[in-house]
């Protein structure tokens, strides 16, 4: 018997801070959520599998077009008329989604009620699921404990959206302890919610297959849903499936060795090189960190987008079939230190001196925020929460937007020669 | 730190080379060389060698990169180090014996400079300069800007900030813009905010779109029904309409076939027949009459045409007569011209021949003509001769030339002597010639021993009354400059507490005094009483009472006493009690009094201590071995006496040094001097007895070259002698072949005369050339008379003869009348009766051709009348008669008949066709139960409806098409999706202009902040010295440097020295190079205040300076030198005199 479990889908849930650019591969990624799930679909058809469950989170909550449930009705329908039933249990974004109510799901899709918990069978398979839906997104108790006791001489299923002990990146919703799972007495525990795969063994089998598709790069490395296979009723194993269609991933880049923007260059080059000579299974949203003591520190300072445009060559000559550059973040420091800079004792040691002033003078701070008001007021409020610059100067913390560009200022300058 | 000595001992071009470095009053040093000389590698060097090398290095072009070494040895006040750097990555500093040093090792000296530091901030070359100059002018209304830039050493602030405010503007700007990042972003935003929120579609919106649909749908089913009963009534309303009338013809046509039953049915083409077979028939009889008179004409035209047979039978001879006629027209004429050419060519071959000597007769001459081959022998000889005997004559001139030549060149030879230069002379010239400047250098040798001695005089006796021997010197013990740093900063403390103490004794003293003179004074002001002054008077008045009361006194006596005692008792109690203020008062300052006696008593305790420990001091360093060798030297003269010492002993040394050398320069000028002449002696040169070395090596130069010139030119005099022998053999061998062919050709000749018959009296070769000429002319004469004769006369007489045997012939044979007319007539007539005959014959062959046709159609007309007759025969038959005029009614009941039938026929096929399947008889009764006279009027009401509902069922078509469309639109598309997607991406470009555009506005504003402090603090001093540097390298033409307050931005220019503001961009560009220098030297000078002194380098400075300023920068750079040490690199040799006028004849200068 086999199954696939999947969670945390979020269909047309868009990929968060990727800045388009001339043949960045727009076409293939604007609707990334959306093939990872046919792919999915794709391969339970072709591996004919018993049975799909998906574990919550199949939209994201505020998202309001009907199409996207149109389109996963779909797909259901393929599933169907392939002979495949799928039990949809809903999490807290599916709870908070007018679609979960109005929607008309193909009869081979069963739902797991929100009101208690409820159980399927499959009588020829001997398989029992078991399933409670969120009723609304803040579901904070534990679910578990009205969940019913196994059945006998069944493989019994447990779906559940949760936390699992307070998972710290997510919200935590449904607790409850891998202890707790384990003693339930069920063979397999399909859960969903966290975005990251993760697996226990024991007395039953947990796992969280993760998301379908890295939406941001915090989502990093392969994503996608699991295949169960459980041999001679009980034995089960886990084979992970990747269907994303595109990957998450940071790429630091050490530059200490670097004397100027050209080095620097030449360097992330070849890092992705090595990169995508090693990943190019699917393409990949890349930010490229570069870091380290340099003396190319105070250049990037001044050749930011420059280095960005640098970067986007190199790609375009790799194939920007590969690669969307998410980001080029510059987090190098200066060779010298502050002391040794203060040791040299002239200009640059004065002006360095007055840039530490220019943190507590009131004046210049109150002329900066003067300067970026008509700016911050124009912005939108969404763009605010992803930039922290703006926050700060919202907050009228000017101040430490003058301690952060102060270093690179300062070797710019120095290096201005 | 100073640089001592620079070793380049594997780098770019050099291998162990040394510039030394020497410590000087000016430490100023003047490194000259031209271009190539390796002056910028040693600029590389400095840097390179005190930060260490590249990973990969330019210079490795000689020496292999891993093998690149520089040395050095470098000193500061704390002492020397020698070191030397390879080009390792690790231990790239070494000892001079190759012994690995610590990668810090040169900490001490470099203090916190880095690479970078050092070639912004000490290292000056001429781009600098000039891009200083200009960004001076860029930024003349900036005086922080340029004040900044001058201290930093970066030229490019004003380039930095406009960049950074540049970039900020193509971020965000205020004002909307398309060219601006943000706006580019927030365009985006807006575009993927409407596609979103036309894609978006709500879940309501798909419910009220489904039932929607549904109703339509619901409504347009039903319209469909109710149209299809409506289209039946209306389809049988229709079938009635139009099968009634066939009906109708059918009943009738029935009717009327009664009537014509016993008619015969002829073919339903009879009357077509009768009437074409009677106009066919007439139409043929008619051409057959035509046809056969054709033929009776023809027969006639026959009959008339007679043909002349015989002629046409000569007809091929008529006309070749004719031909012939034609061609000998011209034949008589041309027989007597050609008789008279022959006879004109004969007469000038008979003139020909009289010149040769010859008969006049044409058989002779023919017969005395020679053969061709021996005229053409005879020319090829005459031709051949003028080169034969040319060449004869050449060769042997050229034989004669070369031996004249040969014996020129041996003469020459024997006056050239053939001696050698000796090899001692040239080694002992090699020698000398290293030395002939000797007189020279001996002099400035010399010059430096004399400046070397002046100066170690000058140093001991600034030893003063320390002065000692050199050994002594060397050999003294002094103490190290930490020890001398401890001692005086231990001396200094206790003169410090000392001092300090005695301050704090003399404050302690006046602090007493004043107090003293306050409690004086304060006793004095107030009349206090004291408690004691009331117990007294309170103990006389008891006393006086007691004296009373015991009756020592009487009342009397003691009343008096005690009412004093009690009254001054009482007003000192008073006074006491009035007082009690000043009295508290009193009393402290006499407690404060107290307290700053003992005060004073512990200063003094303290002062004497402090006294004694400095005694101690002095006493303990007096006793030193080093301060009782130099008699008590006070410590704070030490360093000062030290400096001197060493300045002494770099003396002693380098007299040392010049004596040394000025004696070995002498010894090794006068060793070559002699090895020269005793060479030049045993040559056998003549030498004064007073020459110089110089001499010397002209007289030994001047006679190696007399010697090699004359070897040269023997050895070029042989080898053209050798050339001329070779020459003259060749020469002659051709001589003698010429010899030999001439002789030839002369036998040749003699043979072919005689041969030629051309007469024995032509002597002469133009003779011969003359006759063969006449010779030719003849021969080609006679060949033209036979060419005439047979080609010409003889032909044109056969063609006369034939055409008159031809005619007489034909005469003969067609018309004797014509016999002994003349052959052009006999001709003309036949060929006219021969035209006449042919045509006859012509037209009686086209007559003949026509009869024949005119009989072939005379039959096919007969048989024509008869096909016509025939084909109207079978109606005949049919109809049962034989006459054409009685068949025509009979064919006309026929066809009436056939009409009534077909009728018929049409109309049931009508009725089928119109029955929409229906059989005649339902029609019948359809039609029937129908009312045919309102059938117009329901049909009418029928088609209404049915117009209203194809409408509605359009109109709900519309209606459903829209709804599907609605419904179709939320069919699980991602529009939404993607402009979700877009809408991220214009977030994130925005996020990213955003970010960036804090950034650099952010950096802009700082810059711009931190210059306006710099120049508010920096301003003055730096200024104040730049004016005066400025001053001096302009020669006094500007005499400070002013900022004008009254503009803003603050501006900075010069003033003259009539007064005169000039602003900087009024300046040339040599002066503000000028500024630029006066602003770095000033930024210099106020560092090196403060920190670590290091060597500046400076290169090529001057180049837009003319002389005067020039030599004002040197000595610019000779009072910087005094603060730190000045290289000065430079291509310009004409700088050394300028440098040695300004800096003295002692300034190092290094030639590359």
């Amino acid at each position: 018997m086999r199954f696939i479990h999947t969670a945390d889908i979020h269909l047309d849930s868009p990929l968060h801070g990727l800045t388009a650019y001339p043949d960045a591969p727009v076409e293939l990624l604007r609707s990334a959520t959306r093939d990872a799930f046919s792919s999915l679909i794709d391969i339970a058809i072709e591996e004919r599998v018993d049975f799909v469950i998906i574990a919550g989170d199949l939209y994201d909550g505020t998202w309001r077009d009907h199409n996207t449930g149109i389109f996963f009705c779909k797909e259901m329908g393929r599933l169907k008329r392939a002979d495949i039933p799928t039990f949809l249990l809903y999490g807290n974004h599916d709870a908070e989604s007018e679609m979960t109510k109005k929607l008309q799901l193909p009869d081979n899709v069963h739902c797991f009620s929100a009101r208690e918990a409820q159980t399927f069978t499959l009588d020829d398979l001997k398989v029992a699921l078991h399933g409670r839906s969120f009723k609304e997104k803040e579901t904070t108790e534990n679910l578990v404990t009205t969940y019913p006791r196994p059945i006998e001489g069944f493989f019994n299923i447990g779906v559940l959206h949760t936390a699992l002990e307070g998972n710290s990146m997510h919200a935590s919703y449904a607790p409850c302890s891998v202890a707790e799972l384990h003693s339930k007495g069920y063979h397999y525990w399909a859960l969903g919610h966290v975005h990251d795969y993760s697996i226990w063994r024991g007395d039953s089998t947990i796992v969280f297959p993760g998301n379908l598709q890295g939406r941001n790069i915090r989502e990093t490395g392969r994503r996608g849903a699991v295949l169960v296979s459980v041999e001679d009723g009980f034995s089960v194993t886990i084979t992970r499936l990747y269907v994303d269609v595109l990957q998450w991933h940071v790429l630091n880049v050490d530059v200490s060795d670097c004397a100027g923007l050209l080095d620097v260059v030449r360097k992330i080059g070849n890092a992705l090189n090595i990169f995508v000579t090693e990943n190019n299974r699917v393409p990949c949203a890349i930010r490229v960190v570069i870091m380290g003591r340099s003396m190319a520190h105070g250049e990037l300072f001044g050749l930011e987008s420059q280095l960005r445009m640098e970067v986007l060559s190199y790609v375009a000559a790799i194939g920007n079939e590969h690669l969307w550059v998410e980001k080029v973040k510059i987090e190098t420091e200066p060779l010298i230190d502050n002391a040794q800079i203060e040791s040299r004792m002239d200009a640059i040691a004065d002006m360095h001196h007055l840039l530490m002033e220019a943190e507590t003078d009131d004046a210049l701070l109150k002329d900066l925020q003067g300067l970026f008001a008509p700016f911050v007021a124009k912005v939108p409020l969404e763009l605010i929460s992803s930039v922290p610059f703006l926050q700060a100067i919202r907050a009228g913390d000017l101040t430490s937007i003058v301690q952060h560009v102060r270093p690179g200022l300062l070797s710019h300058l120095s290096k201005a020669e | 730190m100073r640089l001592h000595r620079l070793e380049l001992i594997r780098y770019g071009k050099f291998t162990d080379a040394v510039i030394e470095l020497p410590r000087a009053e000016k430490d100023c040093h003047f490194i000259v060389g031209p271009n190539e000389a390796g002056k910028s590698t040693s600029r590389a060097a400095i840097a390179e060698l005190l930060f260490g090398m590249p990973r990969s290095s330019s210079l490795g072009f000689l020496h292999p990169q891993s093998e690149l070494r520089l040395g050095a040895v470098i000193e500061n006040s704390a002492g020397e180090l020698a070191f030397h750097r390879t080009k390792n990555i690790k231990n790239s500093l070494r000892t001079p014996s190759d012994s690995p040093l610590s990668d810090d090792a040169l900490a001490p000296f470099l203090g916190r400079v880095d690479k970078s530091f050092f070639e912004q901030m000490f290292s000056l070359d001429h781009t600098q300069l000039i891009r200083g100059g200009q960004d001076i002018l860029d930024a003349s209304k900036d005086v922080g800007q340029i004040l900044f830039q001058s201290a930093a050493g970066i030229a490019s602030l004003g380039r930095v900030r406009d960049a950074l405010a540049e970039e900020a503007d193509t971020l965000w700007g205020p004002r909307k813009s398309a060219d601006r990042a943000y706006y580019i972003g927030a365009q985006r935003l807006d575009e993927a905010n409407t596609e979103l929120k036309d894609a978006i579609v709500r879940t309501k919106a798909w419910s009220e779109a489904h039932n929607i649909l549904h109703n339509v749908e619901e409504r347009f089913h039903a319209a469909q029904d109710s149209h299809r009963l409506l289209e039946i009534k209306r389809s049988q309303l229709e079938r009635v309409r139009r099968t009634a009338p066939y009906l109708a013809t059918l009943r009738e046509k029935e009717a009327a076939l009664g009537e014509f039953e016993d008619v015969i049915m002829l073919p339903p083409d009879a009357g077509a027949q009768l009437s074409n077979g009677q106009a066919e028939l007439a139409a043929a009889e008619q051409l057959l009459q035509a046809r056969r008179a054709d033929v009776e004409r023809l027969q006639n035209e026959l009959n008339q045409i007679v043909v002349d047979e015989i002629i046409l039978t000569f007809k091929k001879e008529i006309e070749s007569l004719e031909a012939m006629c034609h061609r000998c027209r011209d034949h008589r004429q041309d027989l007597l011209l050609r008789g008279a050419e022959i006879s004109s060519l004969l007469d000038e071959v008979k003139t020909a021949s009289v010149q040769l000597g010859w008969p006049d007769n044409e058989e002779s001459i023919r017969s005395l003509l020679p053969s061709s081959l021996v005229l053409r022998t005879v020319s090829n000889l005459i031709k051949e001769r003028g080169a034969l005997k040319q060449a004869t004559v050449s060769d042997e001139k050229a034989v004669q030339r070369k031996q004249e030549e040969i014996s020129l060149f041996e003469s020459r030879l024997a006056a050239i002597p053939a001696i050698a230069v000796s090899p001692a002379i040239r080694t002992a010239l090699a020698v000398a010639q290293t030395m002939r400047n000797t007189s020279t250098k001996q002099r400035t040798l010399a010059e430096a021993e004399y400046l070397a001695k002046h100066e170690l005089d000058s140093a001991m006796q600034a030893l003063g009354t320390w002065q000692h021997s050199a050994e002594k010197l060397k050999a003294m013990i002094v103490p190290s400059d930490e020890r001398l740093a401890d001692l005086k900063a231990e001396r200094q403390r206790l003169v410090s507490a000392h001092r300090l103490a005695e301050q704090q004794f003399d404050e302690a003293q006046r602090r007493l005094s004043i107090t003293t003179l306050e409690t004086e004074q304060y006793s004095q002001i107030h009349r206090i009483v004291t408690s004691s002054e009331v117990t007294d008077a309170r103990l006389s008045r008891d006393a006086a009472w007691t004296a009373v009361k015991i009756g020592e006194k009487s009342l009397e006596a003691g009343a008096s006493e005690i009412d004093v005692a009690m009254q001054f008792a009482d007003e000192l109690v008073d006074a006491q009690l009035g007082c009690v203020t000043e009295s508290t008062e009193l009393q402290s300052l006499q407690h404060r009094l107290e307290r700053e006696k003992a005060d004073v008593e512990h200063q003094r305790e303290m002062l004497s201590n402090k006294n004694k420990e400095l005694s101690q001091f002095e006493k303990n360093w007096m006793t030193t071995e080093f301060a009782v060798e130099l008699n008590g030297m006070l410590l704070d003269d030490v360093s000062a006496w030290l400096d001197r010492r060493e300045v002494a002993l770099a003396a002693v040394n380098s007299l040392d040094l010049k004596k040394r050398e000025l004696l070995r320069e002498m010894q090794t000028a006068n060793e070559a001097s002699e090895q020269l002449r005793s060479a030049l002696t045993d040559a056998g040169v003549s030498i004064p007895d007073e020459a110089i070395l110089d001499v010397l090596c002209s007289i030994a130069e001047s006679h190696i070259r007399g010697v090699e010139a004359n070897a040269t030119q023997r050895e070029s005099i042989l080898q053209q002698i050798e050339q001329g022998k070779i020459d003259l053999a060749v020469l002659r061998s051709s001589a003698k072949e010429s010899t030999d062919a001439y002789q030839q050709w002369q036998n040749e000749w003699k043979a072919v005369l005689s041969q030629a018959k051309l007469g024995e009296k032509i002597e002469t070769i133009a003779g011969v050339e003359a006759a063969v000429e006449l010779v030719s002319e003849i021969e080609t004469k006679l060949v033209k008379v036979n060419e005439i004769r047979r080609d010409r006369i003889n032909a044109m007489q056969v063609d006369l003869e034939r055409l008159s045997t031809e005619a007489q012939h034909l005469v003969k044979a067609i018309d004797i009348a014509l016999i002994g007319k003349e052959e052009h007539f006999v001709s003309g007539e036949l060929s006219r009766r021969l035209a006449a005959a042919l045509r006859a014959k012509q037209d009686a062959e086209h007559v003949h051709k026509e009869l024949k046709a005119a009989h072939a159609n005379l039959k096919e007309a007969t048989v024509q009348v008869d096909s016509v007759a025939a084909r109207i025969r079978p109606l005949l038959q049919m109809a049962g008669i034989a006459d054409l005029v009685a068949l025509l009614p009979l064919v006309e009941r026929s066809d009436e008949k056939r009409g009534l039938l077909s009728a018929i026929e049409t109309a049931k096929l009508n009725l089928s066709r119109e029955g929409d399947g229906l059989t005649v008889a339902e029609i019948f009764s359809e039609v029937e139960a129908t009312d045919v006279t309102n059938l117009q009027v329901t049909l009418a009401e029928v088609n209404a409806l049915l117009s209203n509902s194809v409408k509605k069922q359009a109109e709900l078509a519309t209606e459903r098409a829209v709804a599907e469309k609605t419904l179709a639109e939320i069919s699980g598309r991602a529009n939404a999706a993607i402009a979700e997607a877009k809408r991220q991406e214009a977030l994130a470009s925005m996020a990213e202009a955003s970010e960036r555009y804090i950034k650099v506005a952010t950096a802009t504003k700082l810059l711009r902040w931190a210059i306006d402090r710099y120049r508010d603090r920096k301003q003055g001093p730096m200024l104040s010295r730049a004016g005066t540097i400025f001053s001096r390298l302009t020669l006094g033409r500007f005499t400070k440097l002013i900022v004008d307050y009254d503009k803003e931005p603050l501006t900075l220019a010069a003033l003259r020295t009539n007064g005169q503001v000039v602003e900087i961009s009024g300046m040339s560009e040599g002066t503000r190079d000028q500024l630029y220098l006066a602003l770095r030297l000033a930024a210099m000078e106020l560092h090196l205040e403060q920190a670590t002194a290091l060597p500046f380098i400076a290169d090529d400075l001057f180049v837009n300076f003319d002389d005067e300023r020039a030599k004002a920068g040197i000595g610019e750079l000779g009072e910087m030198s005094k603060q730190t040490q000045v290289i000065f690199f430079s291509h310009h040799s004409h700088m050394i005199p300028m440098v040695q006028e300004v800096l003295g004849s002692s300034v190092n200068i290094v030639q590359l």
